[in-house]
């Protein structure tokens, strides 16, 4: 795998046709669709709806954040190939209050890597590529308890406290152009779909947080929280990397070369 | 080329930075000297309704050793530690785990005059001042019940 990688990512120099190389540095936006996260927090309104004075909301809000991407291409006018490897860093929050002033907060910090390759028409003033890669989705939940009174805790006071971490690899879809705004300086729009893929898969990608101290609770951030009151150890009762959804990136690309 | 080589290099910069390595939190605590002085810990305690029954300081009690040297319990991220007390002058061994929201001091030896084993919430976590918090909770009617602040400031810093 590692070796198609990198032949994807160098194939434009091995051709040894005319090629350039750009890099871009943007902003991604993305609305996830997780089913798993979807029933942990209608679960968690439900069980606590008596004491809740501003639920979940029961979808991660819009994650957002800085992209960078490292391009390789053929062809400036005419077809054109691209090799594609980049980072998007993108952060969502959830915010739960209780009525007596005590909350949850649930921060989502999500870095998606991708290694892609694009098929298009391309000029020096224009380009569009479809793009067909792999995307590895590293993602951290930080679920704290904030007390009325400001103070945050990561601590074992609260169950579902802690740091869990998750990461998939899926496919990617999608389209990419660009237009010329000066020399050697183009405005990118970039839109890709991640599908989930883990449905189908009996072990799934769970957030964990592999702590020596949480041997007394589960390690396992959980899906349905009337099953985690029931018995909190059931290892299929765990939200995990089950997202899926277009991510938008609206970047400035510089030519390093071509 | 020439002319968005300082781009270039800016744009990579921020990307390196900002991959958070797994190490960097420890390296913050056991780099250069690793030593760091508690320079207050503070107990809060709270009634039912939220009330403050006592608040208290204790003043430069003693240092933390952080070693870069992992502990037997390497395998989720501790390293070896001595808590060194000054009024006793006595050393306490411990062990410690940090990955930026949380720290976890575990005693090794009996003695933990200061009460430091906890998990503590990283409030403030600098590479010369960090301050950490821990809170306990009444099981009912769920309401905090004790608070602590540790304010550390590494021996580098003076």
């Amino acid at each position: 795998m590692r070796v198609f990688l990198t032949l994807l990512l160098f194939l434009p120099i091995t051709l040894k046709a005319q090629f350039g190389g750009a890099a871009w540095n943007g902003y991604s936006f993305h609305n996830p669709n997780s089913e798993s996260y979807q029933n942990f927090f209608k679960s968690y309104n439900a069980i606590n709806s008596s004491t809740i004075d501003q639920p979940f909301d029961t979808t991660w809000n819009t994650m957002s954040g800085p992209s960078w991407q490292l391009t390789f291409f053929t062809g400036n006018d005419g077809f054109q190939y691209r090799a594609n490897s980049g980072v998007s860093y993108l952060n969502a929050t959830n915010q739960v209050f209780q009525l007596n002033g005590d909350s949850r907060l649930l921060r989502l910090k999500t870095s998606d890597w991708n290694v892609d390759m694009g098929i298009g028409y391309g000029s020096r003033s224009f380009y569009f590529n479809v793009n067909l890669g792999l995307n590895l989705r590293m993602s951290t939940l930080y679920s704290s308890f904030i007390f009325a009174n400001g103070i945050e805790s990561f601590g074992v006071d609260h169950k579902l406290n802690g740091v869990y971490t998750a990461w998939r690899l899926t496919g990617l879809l999608g389209a990419t152009m660009g237009i010329g705004i000066g020399q050697n300086m183009q405005l990118v729009c970039r839109a890709d779909w991640v599908p989930n893929t883990q449905d189908d898969e009996t072990y799934k990608a769970d957030y964990s947080d592999l702590t020596d101290f949480k041997s007394d609770n589960s390690s396992y951030f959980p899906q349905d929280m009337y099953g985690y009151v029931n018995n909190q150890f059931d290892l299929f009762n765990n939200v995990y990397n089950d997202f899926s959804g277009m991510r938008y990136t609206l970047a400035l690309q510089f030519s390093i070369y071509n | 080329m020439k002319a968005q080589l300082p781009i270039l290099l800016i744009m990579f910069s921020i990307l390196f930075i900002s991959c958070e390595k797994e190490d960097q939190h420890a390296n913050k605590l056991h780099g250069k000297d690793g030593v760091w002085t508690i320079e207050t810990i503070q107990y809060v305690g709270y009634d039912s309704t939220g009330n403050v029954l006592y608040d208290s300081t204790v003043a430069a009690p003693g240092e933390l050793i952080f070693f870069s040297t992992t502990s037997l319990n390497a395998l989720y991220g501790y390293y070896q530690g001595v808590y060194l007390d000054y009024n006793s002058n006595a050393g306490s061994v411990l062990e410690y785990m940090v990955d930026g929201s949380r720290a976890h001091i575990q005693s090794v030896d009996p003695i933990d005059p200061l009460g430091l084993s906890k998990v503590w919430t990283l409030t403030k976590e600098g590479s010369r001042k960090q301050e950490w918090t821990y809170v306990s909770f009444k099981t009912a009617p769920f309401t905090l019940n004790q608070k602590m602040v540790m304010h550390l400031r590494s021996k580098n810093a003076f």
